[in-house]
This record gives structure tokens, C-alpha cells and sequence, in this order.
């Protein structure tokens, strides 16, 4: 059964007034995550890929569709309840790594423990847990900005990991590192899928780190273009491939009937 | 969630000790809003009691005269039973003559005043030096310096001259000359009331009657009271004088303090929500990326104005220890103005608290509008490459609550210039 599910789902930016278009950064897309992939979404810029992760991340709200996570529909839960699922089930990983520079990384890696009220030894704990996950255990007690890059976005991935979420969602984790330390943190990603059946879905525009991933969804328009599962990559791969379901009528911008179902490389 | 720690302090703390100028323009704000309450009240109270120590210099016994609404005098027998009126200690008729004494060659125009002295006496109004109170026709009871500048001491004679012509009379007592004070209009002489007006052809007549009022008695109100007691022809007035005169200072002073305080307080208001909403704006990033991670609209709004109250408490504890430490200059300026003596600050025990409380307050309802706008920063903000939400306007509650505290001042103000 889908750990994630998006239903229909469109996103108009700019549509507030009557007057206005807006513009359609995402148009129509279905899609369904499996327990344990680690699926990348690639796209060029400006295709709806990022837009899309925040959809289904509960960070934005649809225009139309529905996203369902573990069966809930987040478009229909209030702010504060979705901030809960973002907070519980979802780990999220950014370009910027995002980490708070008045807080140690021990510090930011446990923020979403310490909003959930857990106390502060235990988050402390698990944190320090998190950080030696991602080999960042001697690091721990350091400002952000004592930190390189890739230690920051190890550091990032140890936030996303610590509430133990159904899915960790990365955008361009990789995009700020030099070639090493988007090897060491798509390996990283790799290993959590692995060793821990972490869902991963990540958004890149690198077809090297693509490849990485089990599945590949790409995406031109606001559309899925194809969805293509990778058994020769090292995780995630060899699924079956998820029923897709039936395209919308209208199109949804007219799109659906023309998306390539998910195919075998 | 956790229901009674405040979960995002260490972020809060560190973000004060990373950027401290908007922390301390927020405590700055409340300490000057709550020492100008506590510099206030605290110097009001020292110098209303100066006022009453300057009121018992001068008048003695705190008083309400009941007069003739013509002038002149009025039958003793119109004036209703005023005992029963709260504050009043005793009801003393009051008959004026001025006289002329003689003493050898020496000739001494005087005032002679007429009381009830045996009772006046009795219940300690009348203040006696030497001898005892005046009861016969015939008797005399002499302010002490006057005594002494005759010559005079208790069983000697003097000549007394009244409209039945001159009375030979004994001194029978010296009275202490603050004490004659409060029997008005300078007089040097007592009489026994009757006496005197038996003399004066106006028997039953009296001037005024002055009524004696408990310290803590409230003046208005006992004017008030006996008002509604009191015949057509007769009315009741607060003695005219200098204690008088300071009383309306004092009420001038007190609107004045009080109009300085609430346009201090309406200023902090908005230097605080100022600040806090600064504080707010610069911050929206990491907000967001908190509102990212998980965090409530409800625990962002919790941080503010729980941020907002600690500043709040720290600048309302620096407040009240400035505040009572500039009290003293102001209420010795006050005093001064007032030409009453600085008895020394009066800290009325809920001051302290209060004052804090009051800044706590101030501080909580300035960040009303910049906790809602801070729970209501978009996740997204919190991505570099998000751009950022335009600007919500300022919603007409906190126009219209601000423009209810400045009519309120200027309404002080007002007040202040009416009186």
C-alpha cells in the first residue's frame, strides 16, 4: 500500500485575484510512493519538481487534487495539524540545509523533538543518536557556521531522520556541495533507504544522482513525463510497478492522457 | 505538546544574546513605561502626605464649615444634627467679635472668638497651657503669647469692652496658640459662647459652626452629606486658605502625574509593538523554518508573547527600581511647590506588584498583533529561493485600540488644562 499518494494534483500560483491567470506550476499529477523507495524526481528547472515535493510535504497547499499520507488527506487538515504531520511523519532536507545558526547542531537536529514536548535529555539523546547515524556524533556541540557544507547538510539529513518520519522529502540536497560531499550525502541518502527502509523521495537535476535512486519520475511543465523504476540501481529498485490511477477527464491542463505509464529501463 | 514549558526558549534566549538591541529596546520600553508609574504614584503618595502634614500645620483638626448662605450670622437652633455624617469627630458653633482689651494704659484690639470651651477642652480641641477652660460670663481664657505680651497670667483681670460696654473679666487659662488656630480668624480670646453673645445683643446667633472631621475623614463627602441635611439658608464649604489652596494644587499635580503617565504608557505600548514586530520582521526566516519543522501556529504566538512577557518582567523589574529611586526628586520637587514638608516616600505595598504586572501587561498586549503576524509566516519563506509574501496591513482593531488609548490621553490632558 502507498506510504504517499497525490491525487489529481494541481498548483496555480498568482490565481488570487479574479482578474488574474495565475500561473500553473503543477497540472494534474498522480503519483504513489511505496514503503522503503528512495525515488528521485528530476526534471529541468522550472518543471514543477520542487513545487511538487512541497506538495506533497504539506509545506503549500493544493489548488486542486488531494496529497494522502498514511491515508490522511493533508489538504484537508487545518495549519496547525498539518505543522503536526509535518513535524511526526515527514523529515525534510533543503538546498540551503536550513539550520538554525543560533543553535548547535545538536541543537537543530533535536528541534522537532523539542517542539513535540518531548524533554529536552531525551531530545538531546536521540539527537546525538541522529547525528552518529550520519557520522556527525563529534560535530555535535558546533555552530552551523563552523561547519562545512556537506557536514551542515549531514547535519540536515540527521533533522529529517530524528522524529523517525514515514518519508523523508530532500530538495537538491546536493545542489550546494562540490562533487565529494554530494557523493558522501547521496550515499548517505542511499544507506538510510538501505539499512533502515527509509522512504526517501529527493528532487535533483542531476541525472548522476537520478540514477541513484530506485525509481526516477520526470517531470517537464507541471507534468510527469515518465516514471521509470531503476533495477540496477543499489537501493530501492525491483519494485512492482504501482498501479497508476485512471487519468482525470479533463485533463487536468491536459496532460493525463498523455503521460507514459511507469516503465522498465 | 507540552502544555507548561515554554519549548523553544533556547532558541529565543540565543536568539536575544545574537541580536540584543531589539531585547533591550523592548525592556528599555517597559522600565520607562513602569518606573513612570512607580516614580508617580509613589511621589503622589509622599506628597499627599506632606499636604496633610502641611493641612495639620496649618489648620489643625481637618474641617467643614457650615455658613449662612446670606452671610452674616444664623440661629444656632437651624443647624440639623450632623453627629450621624462618617468622619465627623465634633460640631463646634462658632461667634466672632472683635474687641478691645485693656490692660493699665495698654489698649489691644483682638478678635474674641466663643466656644463651647469646657467641652472643647474635654475632647481635646482646645489645647490649655495653664488653668482651665472659660465657663461664666465673666471668665476669659487668653492665647499664651498674647498673655505674655500683657503681662498677664491665670486669676489676673482685664478690661474687655463689648457693645454692653466694658466687662471687668478674670483669666482663668492660657491656651496653646496653635491650637486657637483652628477657632479662625486670628482670634486671641476665648469666651464662653453665651457670654459673648449675650454681650454682642445676639444671643442664639452664631457665625459658622466648624465641624471637627476624623484624619482620615474625606472632606468632599462630608460637604456632600451635610448639604443634603442642611436648611435652604445654610451651606456647607471647606474652610478657605492656604491647606485650601494646596489641596487644589495637589489635585492639579496628581492630573498632571497622571496624564505624564498614561501618555508614558501609550508611548510604550507602541515602542514595544515596534520593537516586537522588528523583531518579528527580521526573524520571519528562521520562523518559517520552524513553521517547516513542525511548529504550531499556536506555539509561535506562545514564543512571542512569552517572549514579549520575560522582556516584559526584566524591563518592569528595572522600572520599579528606577521608578522609586526618582520618586524621592519628585516628590521633594512637589512638596516643594506645595510649600508642605518631604516626610519621606510612602511604597504603598501593591505598588510593587502592580507596577510590574502593569508592564507584563503593557509589554503581553504589544505583541498581540506581531504574535499573530509571526503565526502566520509562511513554511516556505523559510526556502532561499521562496520569494517573500507581501505585507499584511495593520488590521483597524490595533488602529482603533490605539486611537482609544490616545484619546484617553489627550482626554487627560484635557482635564488637566480644565483644571
Amino acid at each position: 500500500m502507498a506510504i504517499l499518494r497525490a491525487v489529481h494534483l494541481e498548483k496555480t500560483f498568482g490565481a488570487a485575484a479574479r482578474s488574474t491567470a495565475g500561473v500553473m506550476a503543477i497540472r494534474g499529477v498522480d503519483v504513489e510512493i511505496e514503503p522503503g523507495e528512495f525515488v528521485a524526481i528530476t526534471g529541468a528547472s522550472g518543471s514543477g519538481k520542487s513545487t511538487l515535493l512541497h506538495l506533497l510535504g504539506g509545506i503549500t497547499r493544493p489548488t486542486a487534487g488531494k496529497v494522502i499520507l498514511e491515508g490522511v488527506d493533508l489538504a484537508a487538515l487545518g495549519d496547525d495539524d498539518l505543522a503536526l504531520v509535518r513535524r511526526r511523519r515527514i523529515g525534510f532536507v533543503f538546498q540551503r540545509y536550513n539550520l538554525l545558526p543560533e543553535l548547535s547542531l545538536v541543537e537543530n537536529v533535536g528541534l522537532p523533538l523539542v517542539l513535540d514536548g518531548i524533554p529536552e535529555a531525551r531530545c538531546d539523546a536521540a539527537a546525538r543518536a541522529a547525528l552518529e547515524t550520519v557520522g556527525m556524533g563529534h560535530r555535535a556541540d558546533h555552530r552551523p557556521d563552523a561547519l562545512s557544507g556537506g557536514e551542515q547538510q549531514r547535519g540536515a539529513i540527521a533533522r529529517a531522520l530524528v522524529t523517525a518520519p514515514a518519508i523523508v522529502l530532500a530538495d537538491e540536497p546536493t545542489g550546494a556541495l562540490d562533487s565529494e560531499n554530494s557523493r558522501r550525502v547521496v550515499e548517505l541518502l542511499r544507506s538510510i533507504v538501505a539499512d533502515h527502509g527509509q522512504t526517501v523521495v529527493l528532487v535533483t537535476h542531476d541525472p548522476g544522482i537520478a540514477a541513484e535512486a530506485g525509481r526516477c519520475i520526470r517531470m517537464a511543465d507541471g507534468r510527469i513525463i515518465s516514471d521509470t523504476l531503476q533495477p540496477g540501481s543499489p537501493v530501492g529498485g525491483g519494485r512492482p510497478p504501482v498501479p497508476r490511477p485512471a487519468p482525470r477527464s479533463n485533463g487536468g491542463g491536459g496532460g493525463g492522457g498523455k503521460r507514459p505509464g511507469r516503465k522498465r529501463r | 505538546m507540552s502544555l507548561g514549558v515554554f519549548e523553544l526558549r533556547r532558541l529565543l534566549v540565543r536568539q536575544w544574546t545574537r541580536r540584543p538591541g531589539r531585547a533591550l529596546a523592548t525592556i528599555f520600553s517597559v522600565a520607562v513605561a513602569v518606573g513612570a508609574v512607580v516614580a508617580t504614584w509613589v511621589s503622589a503618595d509622599a506628597s499627599r502626605a506632606g499636604y496633610k502634614s502641611l493641612t495639620s500645620a496649618i489648620e489643625g483638626v481637618p474641617a467643614v464649615d457650615i455658613l449662612s448662605k446670606a452671610g452674616g450670622r444664623f440661629e444656632a437652633s437651624d443647624l440639623p444634627s450632623l453627629a450621624n455624617i462618617p468622619g465627623v469627630r465634633a460640631v463646634v458653633p462658632l461667634f466672632y467679635r472683635p474687641t478691645l482689651l485693656r490692660v493699665g494704659e495698654k489698649r489691644v484690639r483682638e478678635i474674641a472668638v466663643g466656644v463651647d470651651a469646657e467641652r472643647l477642652v474635654a475632647i481635646g480641641m482646645l489645647e490649655l497651657s495653664a488653668g482651665r477652660a472659660c465657663t461664666a460670663i465673666d471668665e476669659v481664657v487668653l492665647d499664651e503669647n498674647l498673655a505674655r505680651s500683657l503681662g498677664k497670667v491665670v486669676d489676673d483681670e482685664i478690661l474687655f469692652f463689648a457693645r454692653r460696654g466694658v466687662r471687668r473679666m478674670t483669666v482663668v487659662g492660657l491656651a496653646v496658640p496653635t491650637s486657637l488656630r483652628w477657632f479662625g480668624e486670628g482670634a486671641g480670646v476665648v469666651l464662653d459662647i453665651a457670654a459673648l453673645e449675650d454681650m454682642s445683643n445676639a444671643l442664639g446667633l452664631v457665625d459658622r459652626v466648624r465641624v471637627a472631621l476624623t484624619p482620615e475623614a474625606n472632606r468632599k463627602g462630608v460637604v456632600e452629606a451635610a448639604g443634603k441635611l442642611l436648611p435652604d439658608t445654610l451651606v456647607a464649604e471647606i474652610p478657605a486658605g492656604r491647606a485650601g489652596m494646596a489641596e487644589d494644587v495637589m489635585h492639579s499635580a496628581d492630573l498632571g502625574l497622571d496624564f505624564v503617565t498614561g501618555l508614558t504608557v501609550a508611548m510604550s505600548w507602541f515602542i514595544v509593538g515596534n520593537a516586537m514586530l522588528m523583531n518579528v520582521t527580521e526573524r520571519r526566516r528562521s520562523l518559517s523554518l520552524v513553521r517547516l519543522l513542525g511548529a504550531s501556529g499556536r506555539q509561535i504566538r506562545r514564543m512571542i508573547t512569552m517572549e514579549s512577557a520575560l522582556l516584559g518582567a526584566v524591563g518592569a523589574a528595572i522600572g520599579v527600581a528606577a521608578g522609586l529611586a526618582a520618586a524621592r526628586p519628585i516628590a521633594a520637587g512637589i512638596s516643594r511647590s506645595l510649600q508642605a514638608p518631604f516626610t519621606g516616600l510612602v511604597v504603598h505595598p501593591a505598588i510593587i506588584p502592580l507596577s510590574a504586572l502593569m508592564g507584563i501587561l503593557v509589554a503581553v498586549a504589544a505583541a498581540w498583533w506581531p504574535a499573530r503576524q509571526a503565526a502566520a509566516v509562511d513554511p516556505l519563506e523559510g526556502l532561499a529561493n521562496a520569494p517573500p509574501p507581501p505585507s499584511p496591513g495593520v488590521p483597524w482593531r490595533f488602529v482603533g485600540a490605539a486611537l482609544v488609548l490616545w484619546a484617553f490621553a489627550t482626554g487627560m490632558l484635557g482635564l488637566v488644562i480644565l483644571e
